[in-house]
């Protein structure tokens, strides 16, 4: 049956609640056969609840907003303090609507790579709607799903900031991953650090987004500004600090930890006075040997050589012609005691520095007071032994056991990610005929 | 009022999911949520990388090192008669962490564990000579495996790195 006209009019008089009983009877009648209805509501509306109905299907005509004024007024009735609160369980959350799925969805959306959701659906047992809403606002920081369906209805609440809500949540947001890959450019063991410092924190996008997406320094201060409580940085300077220095020493740190470096060395004096002492400790062992033993060429190297650094450092070196000259020259003389006495200064420190982030390596090239005993001592060997010495092995390095049964890795095993090499040089990969990787270095290319 | 409780509940229910459902600009903005794994992944592991690194002396003496012999047959391509064992080192290593070693000819070879799960370690190794750094090359290698650097000369020479890579 086509549209009734009259139906508009026999429910706007019952909504305003002066329908007759026949106008019922006539308004179920035409329900039941207006096709702009769906079959289903036509079914379902019974007219138990008149004047609601009458509102419902008013809107679905298209006559009224659902927002009519006696649903308004129907709602802030519900609202009112003095009334008892509308209870949304989370039985109907999950049940009769499923809403409890679709606030879920939409939150974890909303709240991206912070878990959000079960913590909004355990507060919300219970909660009014209102308070549904605010426990949403205070979870999510920024996300606004409720807030969006609340603004609809006139009752949107204020947001929280992101960085209260990162606040709220600094005990199980997590912050290691994604500082780990901004981070891995750096040759120090930061990100472990951090890791060690942070547990299981999580940076969440919010926070990346906050420091536009820089890397290093301006990570710790944005951490400190949106995590509020969690104050990692002063730890992770004491963890890495020392292992700076020592990269930098070798010029390979990255622009941003060099910058970090240069600001620790800056804030402490002392260290900086220890690096310079570092730095000028073989010239001072070099001159003061040539005082004590007289004109002596190449003793840096020498002494390098037999305390195990790096001799090739040393341009020119020559350790026959060194030692010939020693002997030569100074003959049993002990040399020792005037060449500490000059190059043990205050800024050296007289032990070894145990950095346990880092493995003891083959070859320890700090200096102690136990190396420059070693240097004097290799130098005073070198002019007291007689003639004829065996050469040692370069690098002072002991030949440690190594399994010799090595099992190559085939194609598809290893993958060459970079290969970088000095323009002086030849750099190829090629395969052996076992089909071992052979990255071969021809250091004697010319180009 | 249990009617309009209900009309309310499915205002609210299609609201929900009118928000819920994202545009497509913004759902290519979606980050990626910790543990939605976009690859394949592999379990992390705990404990050090034991990082090997031999220093072998191919020369034309005819002469095997009999610790080689069991590798020798990758020597091969090398085009040399004779192969000795001259040095060994071992590092044990965590990700991030690196050691170093000085070895015969003055070069010194730094080795930095950058990652390693389950299946494989992401290895940092870099090559220095008097003058600096020469070469720098990371690979990824399948746990309990070798690579070789080679081609540095030394008396009459070359010297061969095996790098082993045991965990």
């Amino acid at each position: 049956m086509a549209s009734n006209p009259n139906l508009e009019s026999l429910l706007i008089r019952i909504r305003d609640g002066v329908a007759t009983a026949d106008e019922f009877v006539r308004a179920r009648q035409l329900v039941e056969v207006d096709s702009r209805l769906p079959e289903e509501l036509r079914e379902v509306v019974d007219f138990e609840d008149a004047q609601a109905d009458a509102v419902g299907l008013l809107a679905v005509l298209g006559h009224d907003s659902l927002f009519g004024e006696v649903l308004r007024e129907g709602l802030e009735a519900e609202l009112q303090p003095t009334k008892e609160p509308v209870v949304i369980t989370p039985d109907m959350l999950d049940g009769e609507w499923e809403l409890g799925a679709v606030f879920a969805e939409a939150v974890r959306y909303e709240a991206g790579s912070v878990e959000l959701a079960d913590s909004v659906v355990a507060e919300v047992g219970g909660a009014s709607r209102i308070e549904l809403g605010a426990a949403i606002q205070a979870w999510a920081g920024e996300v606004d799903v409720v807030g969006s369906v609340l603004a609809r209805c006139g009752l949107a609440t204020a947001e929280l900031p992101i960085a209260a809500a990162i606040t709220r949540e600094a005990g199980a947001v997590d912050l290691v991953s994604q500082i780990e890959s901004e981070l891995t450019d750096l040759a120090l063991p930061l990100a472990e650090a951090i890791a060690f410092e942070a547990g299981t924190v999580e940076l969440s996008d919010a926070v990346l987004a906050a420091v536009g997406g820089e890397q290093g320094l301006p990570i710790a201060e944005a951490v400190r500004a949106e995590a509020g409580t969690v104050n990692m940085w002063p730890e992770l300077e004491a963890v890495v600090s020392d292992v700076w220095v020592s990269a930098m020493l070798d010029h390979e740190l990255s622009p941003v930890a060099h910058r970090a470096a240069v600001l620790r060395l800056r804030d402490e004096p002392e260290m900086g006075a220890t690096m310079t002492a570092f730095a000028s400790l073989g010239s001072d062992v070099r001159a003061a040997v040539a005082d004590e033993a007289g004109e002596t060429p190449y003793i840096w190297a020498a002494v390098a050589e037999g305390i195990g650094v790096e001799a090739e450092l040393v341009q020119g070196w020559d350790g026959e012609q060194f030692a010939a000259a020693i002997r030569e020259e100074g003959g049993s003389v002990d040399l020792v005691s005037g060449v500490m006495a000059k190059v043990v200064t205050p800024q050296l420190p007289y032990a070894a520095v145990e950095i346990e982030a880092i493995p003891a390596s083959a070859n320890n090239r700090r200096w102690s007071l136990s190396t420059l005993v070693m240097a004097a001592a290799a130098a005073l060997l070198i002019a007291v032994l007689p003639m004829g010495m065996q050469e040692t092995q370069s690098g002072g390095a002991a030949v440690v056991p190594v399994e010799s049964h090595a099992e190559f890795a085939a194609a598809g095993e290893i993958v060459v990610e970079s290969l970088h090499y000095h323009e002086q040089a030849s750099v190829t990969q090629t395969l052996g005929d076992e089909g071992a990787l052979i990255i071969w270095v021809d250091e004697e290319t010319t180009l | 009022m249990n009617m309009l409780m209900r009309w309310f509940g499915l205002l609210v229910l299609f609201v929900a999911v009118t928000l819920a459902v994202p545009t497509e600009s913004h759902a290519q903005a979606r980050p990626v949520r910790p543990g939605q794994a976009t690859t394949a992944t592999y379990a992390p592991v705990s404990g050090k990388v034991s990082i090997q690194m031999q220093v072998v002396h191919a020369n034309n003496s005819g002469v095997v090192d009999p610790d080689l012999k069991a590798v020798a047959a990758n020597f091969k391509a090398f085009r040399y008669t004779g192969f000795q064992k001259l040095e060994g080192f071992d590092a044990k290593l965590a990700p991030n962490q690196e050691a170093q070693f000085s070895m015969v000819g003055g070069h010194r070879i730094k080795v930095k564990l950058v990652s390693r799960d389950s299946r494989q370690a992401k290895v940092r190794v870099m090559m220095f000579n008097e003058s600096g750094k020469i070469m720098d090359t990371t690979v990824a290698i399948n746990r309990n495996r070798a690579f070789m650097i080679a081609g540095t000369s030394y008396k009459d020479g070359k010297l061969i790195l095996p790098i082993h890579v045991r965990y």
